[in-house]
Order: structure tokens, then sequence, then C-alpha cells
């Protein structure tokens, strides 16, 4: 397959910019109109502070929904100039993010190509070797921050916050993150005790849980907090993705029938 | 303060010495209006686009209330910028739910203007017929994409690079990029089977 050529896809943009609401409505006498979207919610989306679930949500409407399409390509307009202004100096700035639209479409094997500058790109290379350094070298109970940023929503711990994990049945698990019916996902799982001493490693798992052997849970005392981070590799007809949550931390507990149950400590 | 005061305050040069904060602030609601005015016109039709700097005017001066009703506080742009967005949004529902502008975007004949960019095509009323049934077609096609595939693409068509749609999307760039290419393909191979090659009309006469 050729790439795609730009007058084309410009031409499908303008089509699709300019469709209204009587284009979209299958039969007007039935067609009820689509409950309006907070504009702070379309914002929050555009500027990438949603969650991952609800911004696809509201891109899934925006295909059969012309005004909230129209809004959204506002909000977006406006983000671009404000993300001028943060780049002037300004606060509040999400994330980075690109100018324009891309160059695209090449052909899959080909880097889009980047607009970012050097001194940008060096201080994301920092950022990315300081996550990785926090990850290693943690030794204090602070929360960790997520070591892939933007990431941390895509996989959520499924334990119940503020419990302990009781190592007769410490089973680690989660959710995430979303993929269609035809996409296959493996799990991977590290946990480390605080002082980074390997407690477990399950590689391939076809199910979001893992069930700590007692064994290993021997050398740890009741307290010890527990790191651990999931990857997901995501198998669909478009490629693998790879997809890494940030990490979690759960305290570990007497067995449980020492403790009278408990279940899940995460942050 | 008038829309035409903000814009000629919009062109003062920045950081002027002695500039105090009373000054600072209408620079700021003058570019904050500026920007504004220009999203409107590049993105909405021209019933709304004719009245940009009137919308945007009530937007503003929801930010300009905010601020002065909490002098104490510091907003950041962001949030300003969050707080006119929505404001300038409620102003264009109000208007079409008062019916002051259309629903439906003119098309076969009127002051019809693209709403991306201009181009000599769209001075022709059948070829804004063509764009009009090749957006209806869009849509039916865009529906029937496999589901990652259609969000990847209508991103794309809404303006996202594939870099800013993977960061929305939380997916890997690799993987938007395939996302959008395959997509696009499918896209282009459902309108062809709706007769209409390449995305133009058939019969249209429309090239690239």
């Amino acid at each position: 397959m050729t790439g795609h050529d730009l007058p084309t896809i410009e031409r499908w943009r303008r089509a699709f910019a300019r469709r209204s609401a009587v284009d979209t409505a299958v039969d007007p006498a039935t067609d009820t109109t689509p409950t309006p979207v907070e504009p702070d919610t379309i914002w929050r989306a555009v500027r990438g502070e949603l969650p991952a679930a609800e911004t696809r949500a509201l891109v899934d409407r925006l295909v059969d929904d012309p005004e909230l399409a129209r809004e959204w390509r506002l909000a977006h307009e406006l983000v671009q100039s404000l993300d001028t202004t943060d780049a002037a100096g300004s606060d509040d700035s999400v994330g980075d993010r690109e100018g324009t639209v891309s160059a695209f479409p090449v052909a899959p094997a080909v880097d889009a190509p980047r607009r970012w500058r050097p001194r940008a790109m060096l201080a994301a290379a920092a950022m990315l070797f300081l996550g990785l350094a926090a990850f290693l070298l943690l030794d204090t109970p602070e929360p960790t921050p997520p070591i892939w940023r933007g990431e941390d929503v895509a996989i959520e711990s499924a334990l119940p916050a503020a419990t302990v994990l009781p190592r007769d049945a410490a089973e680690l698990r989660w959710r995430g993150p979303e993929v269609d019916d035809d996409a296959t996902v493996r799990w991977s799982v590290d946990v480390l005790s605080e002082t980074l001493e390997p407690v477990s490693r399950a590689t391939d798992l076809d199910t979001p849980h893992l069930l700590l052997e007692l064994s290993r849970l021997e050398p740890f005392a009741d307290g010890t907090v527990l790191l651990w981070r999931v990857t997901a590799r995501i198998d669909t007809a478009d490629g693998e993705d790879v997809v890494r949550s940030t990490t979690f931390r759960t305290t570990l507990g007497p067995a449980h029938s020492a403790s009278g149950g408990a279940s899940g400590a995460i942050d | 303060m008038s829309a035409t005061d903000l814009a000629a305050r919009a062109d003062r040069p920045p950081s002027e010495p002695g500039l105090d904060a009373g000054a600072e602030e209408e620079r700021a609601m003058a570019r904050l209006h500026e920007r504004m005015v220009v999203a409107v016109r590049k993105t909405c039709p021209p019933t709304l686009r004719d009245r940009a700097d009137d919308l945007v005017q009530v937007a503003v001066l929801r930010v300009l209330k905010l601020r002065r009703e909490r002098p104490e506080r510091t907003f950041s742009d962001g949030y300003l910028y969050r707080t006119a967005y929505s404001a300038l949004i409620d102003e264009i529902r109000r208007l079409r739910r008062r019916g002051e502008v259309p629903l439906e975007t003119p098309t076969d004949d009127g002051d019809e203007r693209p709403l991306v960019e201009p181009t000599v095509e769209d001075a022709d009323p059948e070829q804004r017929a063509g764009a009009r049934e090749l957006g209806v077609a869009i849509t039916d096609c865009l529906g029937r994409l496999v589901p990652d595939r259609r969000r990847a693409v209508v991103l794309y068509l809404q303006g996202h690079g594939v870099p800013e749609a993977a960061r929305l999307l939380r997916w890997g760039a690799k993987r938007v990029q395939n996302l959008v290419y395959r997509g696009l393909a499918d896209l282009r191979g459902c309108l062809e089977a709706k007769g209409l090659d390449g995305g133009l009309a058939a019969g249209k006469g429309a090239t690239s």
C-alpha cells in the first residue's frame, strides 16, 4: 500500500469538519439530540487530562455529533495557542504536544517527524533517566512518581486501598488497559521489596492477577512494603503495543488466619 | 473594555518598563481575546464567525469577572483559557438554542466558506455539494471501522498529529501510526466502494 496523499486527506478533513447535525441525523423525526458534553470535559480531553477511557468515549461521539466535533476543534485551536504561551514561559502546561498536525501518513515503519527542540529532548531524556533511577534506588516510604508519565491510568491496581495483603493469599490484581475484542493481552509483573530485593517475577500471564507464593514471601517481615509494576503486551492486527503501569505499593501482612482476614493495600 | 480596545492593547510590546499589574492584565486579556477570535473564525461556520468578536467578548468578560472577584489569587493561563473556552461554548450553545444561528451549515448557496482553510474548489457550489456528500460518506465509513482505528483516524481528521493522538488515547505512538495508516486505507476503500474515488465525489470534477 502506498502512502496517503495529503491533498486527499485535507479534503477529507474539510468534509469532516463541515458536517452539520442535519447531515448526521438518521431520522430527524425520531433522532434524539445528543446530550451536550460539559465544555470543561472537552477541554480536559483535548489537554490530555481526562482518564483514557473517558477520552476514548468522547472520541467515539465525535463521529456522530458534528457540533461536539466542532467544539473539540475549537478547544484544540485554543490549546495550541495556549501551548505557544506555555513555551514562552507560562505555567500549567500539560505534557509535550505538537503544535500542528504532522505531515503524516508515511509507511508505518517510518517514525513521524519529530518537532521537538534539542533542549526539550534532553529534558525528556533526563526525566526518563530520573524516573528509572527512582525505581531502582527507591528507599523512602513516599509514593513513587509514575515512571512512564501519562500511562498511569491505562493500568490500575484492582486492590482495595488502605488495607494489608495477607501473605497466605497475597494476590496482586489489576485492571486494564482497554483493548479491542480482537486483541490479546499478556501481562508481566515485577515485585520488589522496598529495599529492592527481588520478591517475584512473572511473565506471560493471560489473566490480570498474580498470586505470590508463600515461600517467596517468607524472607520478608510483616509490614514490608512491596513494590510492583505491571507491563501489558497487546497484540492486535495493527501490531504490538506495550503499556506499563506506574509502580504500586502494597503492604505485606500476616497470614490470613493470623490476621483475621484482610486484603489489598496500595496507593 | 470593547473588542476594539482589546485588539489595540494586544499589539503593545510585551514587558514595557513600568507596566503595572493592571496594564499587564489588559494585555493578557487582549491576547486571549485575539487568540479566541482566531480560533472561532478558523473552526466555526460563517454564522458564528461573523459574530466572533461578540462571542469572545462574553468569554473574556467572564474571565475578567473571575479575576476581579478573587484578586488575591493568581490564575494560570491554562485555567483562564479553560474558563474562557467554557464561557464561549456556553454562549454558542445559547445562540443555537434561541435559533439565532442555524444548526445546518450552508452548502449549496450563500456565503459559505470552508471551515478549515479556504481553497479554490470551495468557490464552486457543485464542489460544496460534493464536499457535503463526502462528509456524510465519511461519517458512515468511520462507523464501520474497527473501534481503535476509528478513534485514531477521527483524531487525525480533527487535526491532531500522531504523537498528540497517542498521548490523548494513552497508546504508543507506533501503534497509533499504524492505526491511522490502516484506518485511512480502510476509509479510502469504503469511500471508493460508495463511488467516491479516493475521497472525491464521482463526477464532481475535483482533482488534487
